[in-house]
């Protein structure tokens, strides 16, 4: 640590790395290298140099189809493999038809208070499961904001030219046929939404199908209206609120279920239900993000 | 009598229908612009589509299944013309050179 | 199994065979639609509705916009290049 030439503690030398201000090279390396005068090769100039690539390149893509061909096949064959090793499909004495699937389909109405026996399942008895998906999508789109999000460091006159491009174009020529098609629709979209979301204890459904829905009518809200008659009331303060506390609102009811012993609590609240509401929200609000994120990086 | 009736007609119906989606796909293959090959499509989406569901609506008789079909008949004929509209202007305000294409007409 | 299955399976295999065959992108993504929709219809004969929900919502209508959004972006449909 001698040779570095700005004798920088640690934490200076971290602070300079995270402000892209030089690049986390081994220092004693880069000063071996300086002292070479001749390099061994000549260089190429520019053009060979090009040549040379594109031979490179042209010579990964033939062998490209033989490795994607080869990679699959050794796929498609260790499925297979697994597939053919199975027990044979529907049989009495397979594995999964033990007491586990009989006690979930007789007592999930009693214990968990969901008439549906598939979200009684991933809602309580499998309720880590789904805590675990609800995360994952909350940091997928954390994930993109910090990939795709617009801010004063990554954004240039070429793309700001571009969005206010499109926002004139939208809010001269609005598209009066999808717009009215769109009031007349977006209600009945959020109602199906809603329905889905709440009936999701007794009928097909619940918080992953009903958010998607909640977000798809969301996403054409913004396509006929325009990104600033969203913002207007859905900003990027009150989004992330939102997805905040559908995930807090889930950890919560769940570590409050699980800690009154994982009895069920449907005499006090209908848990199910205020955990599918939870999760829509969370999916509804990732599925709105990605849009809004990749269309124009920003909520 | 009338019970059979109604079959005959929801059958002639679908097969109608079939024949208007046939024509509908035959129309998109042979057709080389893509104006012309939504004009094909668009008969489709809107006259197959209502003939198939209402001959399934006659011969399934009336019940709680034949209303949900008649709403998603409406929620097709809302929202399957915006969309062929749309895909439309697109194609109108994106191609450099519309004249070569077809035929304009100012109104 | 009936013959709708047996029809909808092979235009599973069809479609997801042609998807990574295609030599525009954007037919890629067309096709895979295509996939979803089908596949959204096996699941609801295979009698999870559920199931057959979301995968119509996400695998037809989000992934598609997303993915178009993203063709965008790297200037493969017709229309977003610059000059």
């Amino acid at each position: 640590m001698s040779n570095t030439p700005e004798n920088k503690t640690l934490t200076e030398r971290l602070v300079s790395w995270v402000n892209g201000e030089r690049e986390p090279k081994d220092q004693t390396l880069f000063v071996m290298e300086k002292r070479h005068r001749q390099p061994r090769r000549p260089q190429p100039s520019d053009e060979e140099h090009e040549e040379q690539e594109r031979h490179r390149f042209r010579r990964f893509l033939r062998g490209f189809p033989v490795a994607a061909v080869m990679i699959c096949g050794v796929l498609v064959a260790v499925l297979v493999w697994a597939v053919m090793t199975m027990p044979a499909f529907g049989e009495a004495g397979n594995p999964i038809n033990n007491e586990v699937a009989e006690h979930y389909l007789e007592y999930t109405e009693e214990e968990t208070g969901a008439t549906n026996a598939v979200t009684g399942m991933i809602l309580s008895y499998r309720g880590f499961d789904t805590l675990g998906e609800s995360c994952v999508l909350f940091l997928a789109v954390s994930c993109v904001m910090l990939l795709l999000g617009r801010d004063a460091h990554n954004t240039d006159e070429h793309d700001l030219l571009k969005i206010g491009q499109e926002d004139t174009i939208e809010k001269q020529a609005p598209d009066r046929i999808l717009q009215q098609v769109a009031r007349t629709l977006i209600p009945f979209i959020f109602l199906f939404a809603l329905y889905v979301l709440i009936n999701g204890e007794v009928s097909p459904g619940g918080g992953f199908s009903g958010g998607t829905i909640l977000g798809c009518g969301l996403i054409l809200y913004t396509v006929s209206y325009g990104h600033a008659a969203t913002s207007r009331w859905f900003s990027a303060a009150i989004y992330a609120a939102v997805r905040t506390f559908g995930l807090l609102l889930y950890a919560g009811l769940y570590g409050y279920y699980i800690f009154m012993g994982a009895n069920g609590l449907e005499s006090t609240v209908h848990f199910s239900m205020a955990i599918d509401l939870a999760v829509g929200l969370v999916v509804a609000c990732t599925v709105y993000g990605f849009y809004t994120l990749f269309q124009r990086g920003e909520i | 009598m009338a019970h059979d009736l109604l079959t005959a007609l929801g059958l002639a119906l679908l097969i109608f229908g079939l024949f208007v989606f046939f024509t509908a796909v035959l129309g998109l293959y042979r057709f080389d612009y893509v104006l012309n090959r939504m004009h094909a499509a668009a008969v489709g989406d809107a006259l197959g589509i209502f003939c198939i569901l209402a001959g399934l609506m006659l011969l399934h008789g009336w019940s709680l299944s034949a209303a949900k079909t008649l709403l998603i008949l409406v929620f097709l004929w809302l929202t399957s013309p915006v969309a062929s509209h749309l895909i439309a202007e697109m194609e109108v305000t994106t191609i450099p050179n519309l004249h070569a294409e077809c035929k304009e007409e100012t109104r | 199994m009936t013959v709708l299955e047996y029809i909808l399976l092979a235009g599973l295999l069809v479609t997801a065979i042609a998807a990574p065959l295609c030599k525009r992108l954007l037919n890629t993504v067309i096709v895979y639609l295509a996939f979803s929709v089908i596949m959204a219809v096996l699941w609801s004969l295979l009698q999870s509705p559920d199931l057959a929900i979301t995968e119509a919502a996400v695998g037809a209508g989000i992934s598609g916009i997303l993915f178009f959004l993203t063709l965008k972006k790297i200037h493969e449909l017709k229309g977003t290049k610059d000059e």
